[in-house]
């Protein structure tokens, strides 16, 4: 029986208020994550908190799991820009590797530029569908100095124009 | 203003216990703070640590502060 998206995101406000780094907060994500090994937020706490555990135990076990975490949050999320930015950082501190985190702060950056592009798009859009033309163009004048030849965007300020014209 | 001179008189011995274990740990600037540190970076003083090793210490101290942000 799988949890529901209330339950789930109940189970993670829970582990999250026990202290950073402490072992019941450790111990609240590892739970959560057997149950649900594709919910990546909460993956991405265990990884955090594994790393910020006050104890001197196992640091190298704790190295090794937090990494696994992080390799399974981004393959389940198909590469989401989160879970690639967290991995990188992981590589690049833990593993004192920052070629290898390169490629992944790389496709981050490209990932989320494509979803910053797309939701200015489609933020102009519904200013304009709602006639609210200078919110529109005031957005529109830095969305297309950070992204001059997007076709969405462009595509976007036509129609808020169209909109706004009587 | 208080939050950013706090943050600038950690020492490097204060971060997490599991972040003193990773690669490459400079133990030797475990006594200094983010601002010592800093300072030697920016004057190019490597008379106490590498720069390789002043880096380091300063990248775990700036991980260590986005995990507790983060978190």
């Amino acid at each position: 029986m799988h949890m529901t998206p209330r339950e789930l995101q109940r189970q993670l406000e829970a582990a999250r208020s026990a202290q950073a780094g402490s072992a019941q907060r450790i111990q609240a994500h590892r739970k959560l994550a057997e149950q649900c090994p594709a919910f990546v937020p909460n993956l991405l706490s265990l990884s955090r908190s594994l790393l910020l555990d006050r104890e001197d135990t196992d640091a190298q076990a704790h190295f090794a799991e937090g990494e696994r975490v992080l390799r399974d949050a981004v393959e389940v999320s198909s590469e989401d820009a989160s879970a690639l930015i967290e991995l990188a950082h992981f590589i690049d501190t833990v593993r004192d590797s920052p070629g290898e985190a390169e490629p992944l702060f790389a496709e981050a950056a490209h990932r989320a530029s494509n979803l910053l592009e797309e939701a200015w798009a489609g933020l102009i859009w519904v200013l304009g569908e709602q006639e609210k033309l200078d919110a529109a163009l005031k957005l529109a004048s830095r969305a297309q100095r950070v992204f001059p030849d997007s076709e969405i965007i462009a595509e976007a300020v036509h129609f808020a124009r169209q909109c706004a014209a009587r | 203003m208080r939050k950013a001179i706090a943050q600038q008189s950690v020492k490097l011995g204060d971060i997490h216990a599991t972040l003193q274990h990773v690669a490459g740990f400079p133990a030797r600037l475990r006594d200094y703070t983010r601002f010592q540190i800093q300072r030697m970076l920016d004057q190019r003083d490597f008379s106490i640590a590498t720069k390789k090793e002043l880096q380091t210490a300063l990248k775990l101290l700036k991980e260590q502060k986005r995990l507790m942000e983060k978190n």
